[in-house]
């Protein structure tokens, strides 16, 4: 062994151009796999810092939908009757302001959970202590908070005497008892909170929204910690004996409702299909890069091997067995593969520190730690080990085979024209794997373009937003409309601005509130069966601000404020969904306007007084969804988003003129989603570009292994052909034939390619059909720049052989055989 | 050759035809000879008469298409390859033409191959090896690669390769083809010394300078065996 070891490091430095490319080709596709295992890892496999993080179960309510969130009354009710879990806690985010000093507000991202959230979990303290049920039990009574680890980092640093410090969070004063330790997070494995607070602060957290005691209000994560010995399917039962007790109990809310089980970390069951999902497509898609290397170095090997027939038979001859000759031949492969794979580790180390450093366009700390952890080194060491038996064996398997008299006399091979090698199937091979990623590839581009390009409801071009929670600043209702008042007046009255206006929060921006609609005169629909609609609040203008049409109706002006009649504006999808109108030329039949209805039998009557169009709310590729717009005096909220449209001025000073106009009427206070309308539409935006972006590089990396492969075969073709080549000219052949003829090769080879691949790319089309946007998986123009690359990219690679093939000087070729 | 002598290798009716596409060559056609132990018997005839094929067969490279091959006894015609290269690690030495050093391997290894794969321990490895290239002469070139050595250097440290297993029959295929006169006598004077110290050696050649040192030379043609000469005959004719 120690031998075939030693042979190795010293075949593999003896031929240092060989050892290059090996180890480059490599180190390319276990470092793409490397990299996307440690996304991968990050985001499903890696432990949440818990005790048994194998007992932890979400908690996912289904009343039509099935959503991962419940109101804090049922987990109450959950939490007290239930005999499944030895724990039941409860936590949601919010963004809050911190500050460490006077007009030094930070937004930050928390946790609110219940008291009993760490002990549920086993969560441990780094400093202090965490929360224990005694700090979730008077409302508004524990102004205590722990900070994440990270947090202490960055916004405290690191300082040991943090415990006991006092900070203004939402203005209100609170004192750090503890921070967390370093691998804790929190339960959800995509967000990565600063701070946690007790969930009995939440009018502290959210003012002037109160829903700890409304059942109608779905705001609560929930995750229990099994019983010993109890199955998941058990416990489902237990819990959903008493959804049927509060179905009873509270049939207004709770009706139809039924409660599943599943692993946490990924929102309960919502992000779970998604994530995972991806996960799979990314992970293929890498294993078909390392495939790619792995052929290619297979291509490599085999050559070399052809050049080793003597020295393998000379083994052979003296005793050597098959089998002893195969494991030497892999022990090369494999100390290749070491390397590779050492390598790989370092661009994947590389990946993941761009990618940590990298903020995607979202006002959310989505990132988790990317950490290069023994799982990780594991998986590429496997993979790295895996890929090289799979290059290695059947080079080692096919050297070891044949003739043994010829090898030993050292006759010349001479490779014959028109017949195919193991070489050429792998050639082929390996471009049918690049036309699967290229098609992928140009699938999620074309999806991007198309995402691009729709109608979202509102025009994002020419317009710059802010937003702020006057709330957090310790503004009270008043004193905040207030605010919000004369900052939208001074933004109008700036030069250049066409129109500006407000909207609580932007569609697309995952605040989504859907709430369940009471349409007058059809109120006693069960809860499974009620229509929901998404809600915001607006100011008057913002339809013209947003370029959204009007299409029947009016918008809002000043006659509707606080004291006058409670008004609506829908969209049209809210119209044909939820009252069944239908659209008659340019207007509706029966009219909604001067219909009624409400968000729950206690709230008042709004009246639909304009329809608008119906746009994008939650994502790029839902369904038409009814939205409700209503004014901003009329319903209560503090979180508001200025919208500023300018065709005279470039967007980002506007968005610069928003933040002035801001800071003008109050300096500390801190902004959210700041910056050009277009650019807050990077959330949305973010599945579908991240695609593009990783499949493009994969299909880049696909396209660069994929011509060097070609390139390589047929160069070498080109080599051990030199003879029959030299015969030919001798015997008249012109450059120009020659040429003819190794490109009429590498034709037939990448014809053969191509074939598999679109057949493959028909299978990995079918996988990808949820991640595209508009486009077909069969999408012709995909399919024909794929094809066009591939072919480009192939062609170059043999063109440079043939080249030299029509130079071959026959004298020499010959002498030289 | 007397009665009590040991017969080391015999072949009765051995036939080779190879296929290749749809035409089919008779390189040997019905092979009747026998090589005893302790006896230099040269191969000898035009080129493409079937030597090397013979050889093959004889080194368990190749197998015969009919006809039975005793070695030591032993029927061996239908081994399997394992049994076989088994048989050639430990009952057989080659010594090519081309020498067929490893060029990545020093003097040393390459001497040392077939006791490495026949799982000799180290320590015995180094000693044998050492006495190997003790008698060929080449123990003072022990680190180093074939590439850094001449032609007759090469092939002594081959048959040092060759004989260091201790086989029972050291087949040499043209051993002298690729040497010019000088070295080619010196590698001829090496095995009549193997020779007289009791080894078995079957030698193919073209060359008769060479075959006349041989005990008895079998002179092919057309795949069969045409005549024997025996050591005195030849002698006599010249």
């Amino acid at each position: 062994m120690l031998q075939d070891f030693r042979f190795a490091i010293r075949l593999l430095r003896k031929n240092p151009a060989f050892t290059l490319a090996a180890a480059i080709t490599l180190a390319l596709g276990i470092g793409a796999n490397s990299a996307v295992f440690t996304a991968v890892n990050a985001v499903i496999f890696r432990p949440m810092g818990v005790d048994h993080p194998e007992q932890l179960l979400s908690l996912n309510l289904k009343q039509g939908n099935e959503v991962p969130t419940h109101s804090y009354p049922d987990y109450r009710d959950l939490r007290d009757r239930n005999d499944v879990f030895a724990g039941l806690a409860g936590y949601t985010f919010e963004g809050i302001s911190m500050s460490q000093g006077a007009g030094n507000n930070k937004l930050l991202w928390s946790y609110m959970v219940t008291g009993n959230y760490f002990d549920v979990l086993g969560a441990k303290p780094y400093l202090g202590r965490l929360f224990h049920s005694g700090d979730d039990v008077k409302k508004g009574g524990h102004p205590v908070i722990v900070l994440s680890y990270i947090c202490w980092q960055n916004r405290f640093g690191a300082d040991r005497h943090v415990v006991d410090r006092h900070v203004k969070v939402n203005g209100f004063d609170y004192t750090i008892v503890g921070v967390a330790a370093p691998e804790f997070y929190g339960t959800e494995r995509i967000y990565t909170p600063e701070l946690f607070v007790p969930m009995a602060m939440q009018e502290q957290i959210e003012i002037g929204d109160s829903w700890l005691e409304q059942r109608g209000s779905h705001s609560t994560f929930l995750i229990g910690r099994l019983k010993p010995g109890l199955t998941r399917e058990r416990a489902e039962a237990g819990l959903n004996v008493i959804a049927q007790q509060l179905a009873r109990e509270y049939p207004e809310t709770d009706a139809g409702m039924k409660i599943t089980l599943t692993p946490p970390g990924l929102a309960g069951s919502y992000l779970r299909g998604p994530v995972l999902g991806f996960s799979g497509v990314l992970m293929l898609v890498a294993g078909i890069v390392l495939l790619i290397a792995c052929v290619n170095l297979a291509g490599l090997l085999l050559a070399r091997a052809t050049d080793r027939r003597r020295e393998i038979a000379v083994r052979l001859a003296l005793g050597a067995s098959r089998g002893r000759l195969v494991r030497q031949m892999l022990m090369e492969s494999m100390t290749l593969a070491i390397v590779g794979g050492g390598a790989g580790l370092l661009l994947a180390k590389w990946i993941a520190d761009l990618l940590v450093a990298w903020r995607p366009p979202i006002n959310l700390p989505v990132f988790p730690p990317l950490t290069l952890d023994t799982r990780v080194l594991l998986f590429s060491m496997g993979a790295s080990l895996f890929a090289g038996l799979l290059f290695g064996l059947v080079p080692a398997w096919q050297a070891t085979g044949g003739d043994l008299t010829p090898a030993l006399k050292n006759m010349g091979l001479t490779m014959r024209a028109g017949r195919f090698h193991a070489r050429d199937l792998l050639v082929a091979a390996q471009v049918g794997l690049s036309v699967v990623l290229l098609v992928g590839s140009m699938l999620m581009v074309r999806s991007l373009q198309h995402a691009l390009s729709l109608n979202v409801g509102f025009d994002p071009r020419h317009a710059a937003v802010a937003g702020f929670d006057s709330s957090l600043h310790g503004y009270d209702n008043v004193r905040g409309a207030a605010l919000e008042k004369r900052v939208l007046e001074k933004v109008r009255a700036m030069p250049g601005i066409d129109s500006a206006a407000i909207i609580n929060d932007l569609p697309l921006n995952l605040h989504i509130q859907n709430s369940y609609v009471y349409v007058e005169g059809s109120e006693n629909v069960p809860v499974s069966k009620r229509p929901t609609a998404t809600g915001y609040r607006t100011s008057p203008g913002l339809f013209d601000t947003f370029k959204t049409r009007l299409l029947a109706g009016r918008d809002f002006d000043d006659r509707d404020n606080a004291d006058s009649k409670r008004v609506a504006i829908v969209n049209e999808a809210f119209v044909t969904h939820i009252l069944h109108s239908k659209r008659v030329g340019n207007s509706y039949a029966p009219d909604p306007i001067g219909r009624r209805f409400r968000f729950g039998t206690g709230s008042p009557f709004l009246e639909i007084v304009g329809i608008v169009e119906t746009g994008k709310y939650q994502s790029l590729s839902e369904a038409p969804l009814p939205a409700t717009f209503q004014p901003l005096r009329q319903a209560v909220g503090s979180d508001v988003t200025i919208v500023a449209r300018s065709n005279s001025l470039p967007d980002t000073e506007v968005a610069a003129m928003l933040k002035r106009a801001i800071a003008e009427e109050d300096p500390s206070i801190a902004l959210f989603a700041s910056g050009t309308l277009e650019s807050q539409l990077g959330l949305a935006l973010f599945p579908a570009r991240i695609a593009a972006g990783t499949l493009g590089a994969f299909g880049l990396l696909a396209i660069v292994l994929a011509s060097t492969g070609v390139y390589g075969m047929m160069a070498y073709t080109v080599a051990r052909r030199s003879r029959e080549i030299g015969i030919r000219m001798a015997l008249g052949a012109r450059g120009p034939q020659v040429i003819r003829s190794i490109l009429g090769r590498g034709a037939m080879l990448l014809g053969g390619g191509v074939a598999i691949g679109i057949a493959l790319s028909l299978v990995m089309g079918r996988l990808m059909t949820a991640m595209l946007y508009g486009v077909q998986a069969l999408d012709g123009p995909a399919y024909t720049a794929a094809l066009a690359l591939i072919g480009a990219a192939a062609a170059a690679a043999c063109w440079v052989p043939a080249r030299r093939a029509a130079r071959v000087d026959p004298m020499v070729s010959l002498r030289w055989e | 050759m007397s009665a009590e002598t040991q017969t080391l290798l015999r072949m009765n009716g051995v036939t080779k035809v190879f296929l290749t596409d749809e035409v089919e060559t008779h390189a040997l056609s019905g092979i009747h000879l026998e090589i005893n132990a302790g006896e230099y018997v040269s191969i000898a005839g035009p080129s493409g008469c079937g030597k090397s094929t013979l050889l093959s067969i004889l080194g368990l490279l190749d197998s015969p298409s009919d006809g039975e091959y005793l070695l030591n006894g032993n029927p061996v015609q239908d081994l399997d390859l394992g049994e076989r290269a088994r048989i050639r690690n430990r009952e057989i030495g080659f010594i090519f033409q081309a020498f067929n050093l490893i060029g990545d391997l020093t003097v040393f290894e390459n001497v040392e191959l077939p006791l490495t794969y026949r799982g000799m321990p180290g320590a015995e490895r180094k000693k044998a090896v050492q006495e190997a290239l003790e008698r060929v002469g080449m123990a003072h070139r022990v680190k180093h690669y074939p590439s850094q050595l001449s032609g007759g250097q090469q092939q002594r440290v081959a048959v040092a390769r060759a004989l260091v297993g201790k086989p029972l029959i050291l087949l040499a295929d043209e051993p002298t083809g690729n040497l010019d006169s000088q070295n080619g006598e010196q590698v001829i004077e090496l095995l009549q010394e193997l020779h007289r110290g009791g080894a078995t050696i079957c030698m193919v050649t073209h060359d008769q300078r060479y075959s006349k040192h041989a005990d008895r030379t079998i002179n092919l043609f057309d795949g069969r065996i045409v005549d024997e000469v025996e050591a005195a005959q030849q002698s006599s004719a010249h």
